[in-house]
């Protein structure tokens, strides 16, 4: 199956060339640009991995991603982050963020990220998916609780 | 689209069926009733001193007259709603509820002690240890992913890949655990799902087809539900049957089983696939092919098979052979024994972890059935239900051979669906094989006990029906929204018209042309009877 993507950044072209560099690697890659209408787009939709810019008006990064993480706990943030901004990173990922990559980054670092974060998730899903086949296979009646 | 979000689920309110203290009451309630408070039948009493039930028990200084014997076989019968509350209800884990069988057995002294740890054990609970450890190791290399891959990888197209699904999962349901069958294939199938659908939408929006995975879902918890006819090791209820068979002297073999029940298996996995196709006639994807590279990327990803996938796989072969033609000497329980010693000796899974992995609920459970069983066969309460049944049954028409197996698959296939499929077995187990016996027919007790059994597979139409359905429902979830493939309803609207159809096959091809084709051994009915009236104790 193919890894989705949420890529959220203000800057359009920066966005639009990043998700068609992605979708060629054969990536499912939606996009938005702002926090609130990646906000929306989660929602609707499960993501492996959502990539955020640290700096956009309106929602910034942090803001986003403390959003994100109680919206979808199970999504991977990746920060997108500029020389200046580091600090923001790090403060994204003490509170969940998987990792950071600093703007403009080569596309194979940003492809091992991508890679590290859906594996983490794929791990995380797996151990929630058997707990739940435990608790299931002895007690078929919990589906309804 | 109909979809079910799981958030939702969340904010469900907790319903009547989870208030766990009630049930208990309830269930202690009409232990209470029936064992305290309400009078012995004058049929129970008559029938306890005619039988010379009563004078067992008071040999055996359980009972000191006929009326406090008989007051025993009441309080035994008073067990029996009390359990059928507690399974349905999940008020008590089901490892407890086996436990309370011998637990009251010592309390109300119902059998002398000696013969209550006896009842607990036996070649039965072995072979089901056997079972269980078996599970652990093939499902712990993963072997399990490498048979379900090989079958379904080398498939393309629409029909193909659903009927291979369905024959080759209820085939393989017979042997290994289905639900640990169903935890791994329906994330798969739902990966399947993705790759089918992807291919028919534009870059960017999926448009989902909701009869499509609810076609995968189904094909593949039904198919596994059925698999659980083919042989003694495709369940714990199957193993129960067997028990309470050797309690009447008429042990079964494993080979033996295999006879009435394989050939059922991939003719019932067939009606699974050709009831879904049928069902599911309108699906717009009709192209599984892109779907099945889903397959395909599993079995890479795989790699060669491993060492412990190899040793696993022998060790399933011996054993099953073993099994097949190792005859009365080795019983079930010695070949299931190496399922405990081979992991551990080849080094292919650590001792904790198989006994951390082995379910304690379920044999408990089942070890408690076969203490149930003997209960109601020792105090004569199984030959008192099963007059009273055959009595009402013979009113109908229904009171011997082909109309009783009809008539007790049908009450056994409908209870299955309301409780686990091993506590239909341990409740009605008991009273079935009696019933097949007081009919006299050539072939009883095996026949309506495989009757029975073979109906507690066909749970399809309700959601706590079997762990399968609750397994398939719960991981069937649309990756890309994270919502619910299937509802429960769904269950009552797709499974309940396969239940007859389920029914009827195995009338037609299991009772009519298979018990007939394979025969049964000469003189069992005499020997079960032998037992029933305490002629041979």
């Amino acid at each position: 199956m193919k890894i989705r993507i949420l890529l959220v950044d203000d800057e359009k072209e920066f966005v639009e060339a990043l998700a068609e560099r992605l979708r060629t690697r054969d990536f499912h890659v939606t996009t938005a640009f702002s926090g609130d209408e990646a906000l929306e787009k989660l929602k609707e939709y499960n993501f492996d991995v959502t990539i955020l810019d640290v700096r956009m008006p309106g929602l910034d990064g942090i803001e986003a991603l403390r959003a994100i993480k109680k919206l979808k706990p199970l999504t991977e943030v990746l920060m997108l982050t500029g020389h200046g901004t580091i600090e923001t990173a790090i403060e994204g990922m003490k509170i969940g963020a998987f990792d950071f990559l600093i703007k403009p980054c080569e596309i194979d670092v940003l492809l091992d990220k991508i890679k590290g974060a859906y594996e983490r998730k794929a791990e995380h899903e797996e151990r929630i998916q058997k707990a739940l086949v435990n608790k299931l296979s002895t007690s078929p009646m919990s589906i309804l609780e | 689209m109909e979809h079910h979000h799981t958030e939702a689920d969340k904010s469900k309110k907790p319903g009547l069926l989870s208030n766990k203290m009630l049930w208990l009451i309830v269930g202690a309630a009409c232990f209470v009733i029936i064992g305290f408070i309400i009078p012995t039948p004058q049929s129970l009493i008559e029938l306890v001193e005619k039988q010379k039930i009563a004078e067992k028990l008071i040999g055996w200084h359980v009972a000191h007259d006929v009326a406090h014997a008989a007051w025993k076989a009441k309080l035994v019968l008073a067990m029996i709603p009390m359990a059928v509350i507690y399974f349905a209800t999940e008020a008590l884990p089901i490892g407890l509820v086996g436990i309370l069988m011998p637990m009251f057995a010592y309390f109300f002294k119902l059998l002398p002690m000696k013969m209550i740890g006896q009842t607990f054990a036996g070649d039965a609970p072995l072979f089901l240890l056997g079972v269980l450890a078996m599970g652990v190791t093939v499902i712990g290399v993963g072997l399990h992913k490498r048979l379900a891959t090989w079958i379904l990888g080398w498939t393309k197209g629409f029909v193909v890949p659903i009927v291979v699904l369905c024959v080759s999962m209820s085939v393989l349901g017979s042997f290994i655990s289905a639900h640990a069958m169903a935890a791994f294939m329906a994330p798969v199938m739902a990966a399947v799902y993705m790759g089918a659908v992807s291919a028919n939408s534009n870059e960017g929006v999926i448009e989902h087809d909701p009869q499509l995975a609810k076609l995968l879902l189904f094909s593949l918890c039904f198919a596994l539900n059925v698999g659980g006819v083919g042989s003694p090791a495709a369940g714990g209820r199957n193993v129960i049957m067997m028990g309470f068979w050797s309690d009447y002297n008429v042990p079964m073999s494993f080979g033996r089983w295999m006879m009435y029940g394989l050939p059922l298996t991939p003719v019932l996995g067939l009606a699974v696939a050709g009831y879904m196709l049928f069902v599911f006639r309108k699906v717009k994807t009709k192209d599984l092919t892109p779907g099945l590279l889903a397959i395909k990327e599993e079995t890479k990803k795989m790699g060669p098979m491993s060492y412990a996938e190899k040793v696993a796989f022998g060790m399933m072969l011996l054993i099953l052979f073993l099994w097949i033609v190792g005859g009365h000497d080795l019983g079930l329980g010695g070949p299931a024994l190496l399922a405990l010693v081979i992991p551990v000796v080849f080094k292919i899974a650590d001792w904790r972890k198989i006994l951390g992995g082995i379910s304690w609920d379920a044999w408990f459970m089942y070890c408690g059935a076969l203490t149930l069983g003997a209960l109601l066969k020792e105090t004569g309460a199984a030959l008192w239900l099963a007059q009273l049944f055959l009595g009402g049954l013979n009113a109908i028409g229904c009171g011997k051979g082909l109309g009783l197996w009809i008539g007790m698959s049908s009450f056994s296939g409908l209870m299955t669906n309301f409780m686990s499929d091993a506590g239909t077995t341990a409740l009605l187990g008991p009273i079935a094989v009696p019933m097949g016996i007081m009919s006299g027919v050539q072939g009883e007790p095996w026949a309506i006990g495989l009757a029975t059994a073979f109906a507690t597979s066909f749970a399809h139409f309700l959601i706590v029906g079997t762990p399968n359905n609750a397994i398939v429902y719960g991981l069937g979830v649309y990756p890309d929204t994270g919502q619910r493939m299937i509802s429960p309803i769904d269950f009552v609207k797709y499974g309940f018209v396969l239940w007859v159809i389920c029914l009827v096959i195995t009338w037609v091809l299991g009772f009519m042309v298979l018990y007939n084709v394979v025969g049964f051994p000469e003189g069992i009915t005499e020997t079960a009877k032998a037992v029933l009236l305490s002629n041979t104790q």
